[in-house]
């Protein structure tokens, strides 16, 4: 049971992102598409580092694993 | 009294301070799990932000190159399906894998690393007075799903520490997705999709850096867009 919730509050959060996504494609003016965010968010130098750090943790975690 | 170069070094470090923050706090973090190489890699994006804020890192002709550097999407395409079938034929967790995924992080850091032409406050459509609402709204909207999965995730985390029947009960999300990239046409899949979302990265570059036919195409949508936005129709 406890299981199940867990599962159900990740895919909620996940329901969420998309609902961000549908909505600034209908209505950009309202708000902006996640295209215009990220060029905003890779304007400096600092914030594009920290999001291919991200990025790249991603990829090691799932594909490398804990390399202790 | 400072001089001009510490005023703009402290204005530097001010600025990033969000950024350098996120960047202590998850090192700290992946050392605590028992992650010293992704802490490592988190320590290291710190320490080039610093450093690049104290102005003791000078690339020349990195800018140059970048914009040289701009492949066409075939070819992006191409190299980014060898390299995800490279990677998911390697065996999961190993040695060969792991070289890979670094070359790729190292690649996508050469990439974005040169500033757009005119630097962080130069002008363009992306500072324009008119996006600052929309985009202010995303943000915070963005922020909240990220927040909440970063909760959901981290409480999960220490509630399964206890014992098995926790672990099984509060997993974290990468134990529900890793038995899927056990299989090898999964992580090829996998990989891929982590390709995609790199070269989404490296790609937002405001119109000067980018190839002539996307600036052109990008440049004539927008203008569309601004012709609509005078006209007083909704459409961006």
């Amino acid at each position: 049971m406890m299981r199940a919730i867990t599962i159900l509050v990740y895919c909620l959060i996940g329901a969420a992102g998309v609902a961000v996504v549908v909505r600034s494609r209908r209505r950009p003016d309202e708000l902006a598409p996640a295209a215009t965010m990220l060029d905003r968010a890779m304007a400096s130098r600092a914030s594009r580092l920290t999001l291919i750090a991200f990025w790249w943790w991603l990829g090691w975690h799932f594909l490398v694993g804990n390399a202790t | 009294m400072a001089g001009p170069a510490q005023v703009t070094v402290r204005a530097g470090l001010r600025r990033d301070s969000p950024w350098l923050g996120i960047l202590l706090l998850t090192s700290g973090f992946q050392f605590g799990r028992g992650a010293p190489i992704a802490g490592a890699a988190f320590v290291a994006a710190l320490a080039a932000v610093i450093a690049d804020d104290l102005g003791w890192v000078r690339v020349s002709g990195a800018q140059a190159l970048a914009r040289r550097f701009s492949p066409p999407v075939a070819l992006s395409i191409t190299v980014g399906a060898a390299l995800a079938v490279a990677i998911g034929l390697q065996p999961q967790f190993g040695i060969g894998t792991g070289v890979l995924v670094c070359l790729a992080g190292a690649g996508a850091v050469a990439l974005i690393w040169p500033d757009a032409r005119g630097g962080v406050d130069g002008e363009g459509r992306l500072h324009s007075a008119e996006h600052e609402g929309p985009i202010r709204r995303a943000a915070i909207a963005w922020a909240a799903v990220a927040v909440a999965l970063c909760i959901w995730e981290l409480l999960n985390f220490f509630l399964s520490l206890p014992s098995d029947a926790a672990d099984w009960n509060h997993p974290a999300l990468s134990d529900l997705i890793r038995p899927f990239i056990t299989n090898p046409i999964l992580r090829v899949v996998f990989a891929a999709v982590w390709l995609v979302g790199g070269y989404a990265l490296v790609r937002r570059r405001p119109y000067d850096d980018l190839p002539r036919g996307i600036r052109e195409r990008r440049q004539r949508a927008d203008e569309g867009g601004g012709q609509d936005a005078e006209s007083g129709s909704e459409r961006r």
